[in-house]
């Protein structure tokens, strides 16, 4: 009797504490959504309070002047499009370049690795200057090649799906190998359906970090035909004064995308949590 | 239901690759499609120059006059030039300066481009403008207000100019300055000393109600921290460089310039530095230091109860000035670069533009013959144009000099110890000078 | 015959490695020639006066560069900066993280709704999040008006030199742990249930599995999520460049920022690509070093 009151307390605990993390987690969010359906003024006179988490007005003012601004919705196309290629692409060449770190035979694999790793830590804003250079040398400014080729590769990706291919037991490979599986066959039909949950996590989190670009689109993409949702949005920025509903209004609209993706490629965290079977 | 919500998503993404594709396709064929109207009606003739040509997006009434300028300026020349453009975000930091550094290294400049004023010296400087002096006649020039020439020059040359110009002014509560019984200065003779305006503020502010001033404050990321503060500096008779541009050392931080900003974190007793945007549209601020574009949006307010008056003064009337102006990059079309430039500043494309802009011109003779700006509130954003104008300083390190003197100002408005933190800047400042600039 | 056969098992080593190769290859040439490549390319600016708006005056300074970064004294104070946020936001945020991951590793309908709930300010725009908090940080926001119910007097988040850093480490860590907590999550699901179980007849406690199932479980996920939290951490730069620009008197300025600001803004490429050179050596060592640790204590 007095186990099962513990445990209840337990549960009563964390479902109390999820659900105030939720609370502050979710509250930005809430923010953006709701001003931006507020007129300007509502927006900072409720700052101070709860009501800036409360809907008071729908209005819609500041999304028919966002649009008016901006073509939002070919840019959200425009990023949609890139992001989702450098993503595809990147899931390939990074999850068959931690597999062969993890699992087959490179020369040097282990230095590699470090050396991969060792390059996580080069911050962009270091390197924008010369990989523009080379871009232009291949003629790719104003291009969606400029925005996606050099994003493909990724050393954190590679690093990520490395770390998860090294959890596949040896011995799950080698009954693939004896059947006479090929080593590609072996990735693609026995690697790949047991991996979804790492595919899954590299997919979202690619795209959320390539959707946020915003100094690289704005050099080598300020063509009107491949500008993107970032670079497009700060059209809304107009300075000055700046009308905080309208920028509101553009950035909630650029957060649907994301918001459907992540909704998206997060069952899989479900699903492979049943098809399981793999030792971490 | 997210399965539906999955063919959906998928759908759109093929749809968006092949919308994409078709673009691309598309526009191989026309240009971009800000320019399909000029490059489509005179792809007959061989000897057309293409003009390229950047400026900044502001909003987007401005944007469509603009264009509508240029267009014309198409139609005005068909088979000899045409000139594509593209609007460029400014962002609210300094995104349009990095875009025209990546084109510089890559020999991408545009022939014609607008840039943010106090940036002239740094580009002449570094020789990416040309001097446009030969363009105009002397005549032509003395229309121009003092201050936007002096913006413009650089080394005794004239390097760009503006269509429109800018200045700081003070906005008030009516309600709330009416109620403590105050009078308001209408004339630039009767305008307050800085004494007087510190007492009004204190008693006017009204602790965890109404704050005596708002300075707009943008947290420290960008231009205005250097923009509105040199009112003070200035007309304690302070400076922030030389008159070469080549020293600090002496001048921020000279007894002047401390005097000036220990009066401008005095005011910080009476303002609040993390106010909201609308802290003074909403009544908790009596005064709003503030630059003229405000006007327009006050206008649109009914809400508001308000009026602006000149600034403050301490030794000399000054009111700090200056906008985006128009200049000419190494082109190979200098002489038709020219015409283009000339014909963006001619009175009537100016009057064009300012009006829908609702900013003070940029040639007298449209400001004295205009209406608009004769009658209060404008008439006190013309006088302080004309009479009191004073553009930021001309150094090749402006870049540097601004940000230096910003976080400056930043910091001592949120209480650093002035002489010190002047001090800092300086040596700051010359640092940089000496390292590349002698 | 022998021979032959040796030689066979040559070729199959070779084909071998030769498959591993071109499973490797594409990420290479591509690392090599969007990342490597424009490295070294910054590596020799710093060697050279170079400023973007003239090119063609570019010179060859030999060290005064790397002499000019180590003696002044922004670099120092921008490096204590940096330093000072790692220390505190990697430990902060990783527990964080681990924290909301064990929470809603359940499979019920209603942790997919936290889990989303998580993962917000993930996908919610920087520049959102960093305005939202400058205003919930001001003197008379949100933040302060919740303190004044239980008597707490006015604190200047962001306008203070003591505090205005741990307000951006607390914000970033709020930020960002939804991030790494989807690492975790994925690491956890890889933990068999039958060890738990195995656990809760052998009479361990929730603690106790947590200590000798969860964490022995999660050790190179662990490790992972640390080095990478450490290498985000070190490139800190939107959120003080948006909510402070960098003070009040150069509290929050990182060494990230000083790299963009040198380079771009004062457009001393050479200059800023010494720092930057500065900078890698530092995060790898420092990488280095917590890998190592990471290692030892594991065993």
């Amino acid at each position: 009797m007095k186990k099962l009151n513990k445990r209840h307390i337990i549960d009563i605990g964390s479902l109390i504490l999820r659900t105030l993390f939720f609370l502050v987690f979710i509250a930005p969010l809430l923010w953006l959504v709701v001003s931006s359906f507020k007129q300007e003024m509502n927006i900072f006179k409720d700052m101070g309070s709860l009501s800036a988490f409360i809907p008071k007005d729908l209005f819609l003012g500041n999304y028919t002047k966002a649009f008016q601004r901006a073509d939002l919705i070919k840019y959200v196309m425009n990023s949609m499009f890139y992001v989702f290629l450098i993503t595809l692409f990147g899931m390939i060449v990074n999850s068959l370049c931690g597999y062969g770190l993890a699992k087959l035979k490179v020369p040097y694999s282990k230095q590699i690795l470090k050396f991969i790793i060792a390059l996580i830590i080069i911050p962009f804003e270091t390197i924008i200057l010369p990989l523009f250079l080379i871009v232009n040398n291949f003629g790719w400014v104003n291009s969606f090649q400029a925005l996606i080729v050099p994003f493909i590769a990724n050393c954190f990706n590679i690093y990520l799906f490395k770390q998860f291919f090294s959890g596949i037991p040896d011995e799950f490979l080698e009954a693939a190998r004896v059947d006479g599986a090929s080593d590609l066959r072996t990735f693609l039909q026995i690697v790949l359906p047991q991996s979804t949950t790492v595919f899954a996590t590299v997919f979202i989190l690619t795209f959320v970090a390539h959707w946020g670009d915003f100094m690289w689109p704005l050099i080598v993409a300020s063509d009107d035909s491949v500008r993107t949702i970032q670079v497009g949005l700060q059209f809304l920025f107009t300075n000055p004064p700046q009308l905080y509903g309208v920028i509101l209004a553009g950035l909630t609209f650029s957060t649907i995308p994301l918001a459907i993706i992540f909704l998206m490629f997060q069952k899989y965290y479900v699903q492979s949590a049943a098809s399981s079977g793999l030792k971490g | 239901m997210l399965r539906w919500l999955k063919k959906i998503i998928v759908m759109v993404c093929v749809l968006s690759l092949l919308v994409s594709l078709l673009g691309c396709a598309k526009e191989e064929k026309t240009g971009t499609t800000e320019t399909t109207e000029g490059k489509s009606t005179s792809s007959s003739s061989e000897e057309e120059v293409i003009l390229t040509v950047w400026l900044p997006s502001n909003n987007e009434s401005e944007n469509k006059v603009m264009s509508e300028i240029m267009d014309a300026y198409n139609e005005l020349n068909v088979g000899k030039v045409v000139v594509e453009y593209q609007f460029v975000p400014r962002a609210n930091a300094f995104a349009y300066e990095d875009k025209i550094s990546a084109a510089v290294t890559i020999n991408q400049l545009p022939d014609v481009l607008m840039m943010d004023g106090p940036n002239v010296s740094n580009y002449a400087y570094s020789e990416i403008i040309k001097p446009i002096t030969e363009f105009f006649t002397e005549d032509e020039l003395d229309d121009f207000v003092a201050s936007m020439l002096s913006q413009g020059t650089y080394n005794g040359e004239l390097y760009a100019l503006s269509p429109s110009e800018s200045s700081v002014v003070i906005y008030y509560n009516k309600d709330i300055i009416d109620a403590a019984g105050i009078e308001v200065p209408m004339k630039l003779e009767d305008a307050w000393t800085f004494d007087e305006f510190m007492e009004i503020v204190k008693t006017v502010h009204k602790d965890g109600e109404v704050y005596g001033v708002n300075i707009a404050p943008d947290y420290g990321t960008g231009e205005w921290m250097t923009y509105m503060p040199t009112l003070f500096l200035w007309s304690f008779g302070g400076n922030i460089i030389s008159e070469d541009g080549m020293t600090a050392e002496g001048y921020i931080n000279s007894s002047a310039s401390v005097e000036a900003m220990e009066y401008f974190q005095s005011l910080s007793n009476y303002s609040n530095w993390q106010a909201t945007p609308t802290e003074f549209e909403e009544g908790r601020a009596a005064f709003k230091i503030c630059g003229s574009w405000l006007v327009p949006g006050f206008e649109a307010n009914p809400d508001l109860n308000w009026g602006i008056t000149y600034l403050p003064y301490e030794k000399t009337h000054v009111a700090p000035s200056g906008d985006w102006a128009w200049g000419v990059s190494s082109t190979k079309h200098a002489k038709e670069s020219a015409d283009f430039l000339k014909y963006m500043l001619n009175a009537e494309n100016i009057e064009n533009f300012t009006t829908i802009a609702a900013k003070p011109p940029t040639r007298k003779s449209l400001l004295n013959a205009s209406e608009l700006w004769a009658s209060y509130p404008r008439s006190i954003i013309k006088d302080q144009v004309i009479n009191s104008g004073h553009p930021r300083p001309k150094t090749p390190a402006y870049p540097v000099v601004t940000q230096e003197f910003a976080s400056a100002a930043v910091d001592l408005f949120l209480g650093a110890d002035v002489k010190e933190r002047l001090d800092l800047a300086a040596s700051n400042i010359d640092e940089n000078l000496q390292r590349y600039f002698k | 015959m022998i021979h032959k056969i040796q030689h066979r098992f040559h070729i199959a080593k070779y084909q071998k490695s030769l498959l591993g190769i071109m499973f490797v290859l594409p990420a290479i040439c591509l690392l090599f020639t969007f990342l490597i490549l424009p490295a070294i390319m910054a590596g020799k600016y710093s060697f050279y006066n170079y400023s973007i708006l003239k090119p063609e005056n570019m010179n060859f300074i030999g060290l005064t560069n790397y002499t000019d970064v180590l003696q002044s004294k922004a670099f120092w104070k921008t490096m204590t900066n940096t330093f000072y946020f790692v220390v505190v936001v990697v430990p902060f945020q990783s527990s964080l993280a681990l924290l909301m991951a064990i929470l809603i590793n359940k499979k019920s309908r209603i942790t997919n709704v936290f889990r989303i709930g998580f993962f917000s300010p993930v996908i919610t725009s920087i520049v959102v999040i960093s305005i939202l908090w400058t205003f919930m940080y001001a003197k008379e926001g949100l933040i302060n008006n919740f303190l004044s119910i239980f008597g707490i007097p006015n604190q200047p988040f962001l306008t203070s030199e003591k505090q205005a850093m741990n307000s951006i480490i607390f914000m970033s860590a709020w930020q960002a742990s939804g991030y790494f907590m989807m690492i975790f999550l994925a690491g956890l699901k890889e933990i068999p249930e039958t060890l738990y179980e195995a656990a809760a007849i052998d009479g361990a406690n929730k603690f106790k599995q947590f200590i000798h199932v969860t964490v022995p479980g999660l050790r190179n996920v662990i490790k992972f999520v640390v080095v990478v939290t450490t290498i985000h951490a070190f490139k800190l730069f939107q959120q003080p460049f948006i909510m402070t620009g960098g003070g009040p008197n150069g509290s929050t300025q990182t060494v990230v920022q000083m790299i963009y600001k040198e380079g771009f803004q004062y457009r001393n490429a050479g200059y800023s690509s010494t720092i930057a050179i500065l900078f890698f050596i530092v995060i790898a060592a420092v990488s280095t070093l917590i890998q190592k640790l990471i290692k030892d204590r594991s065993y």
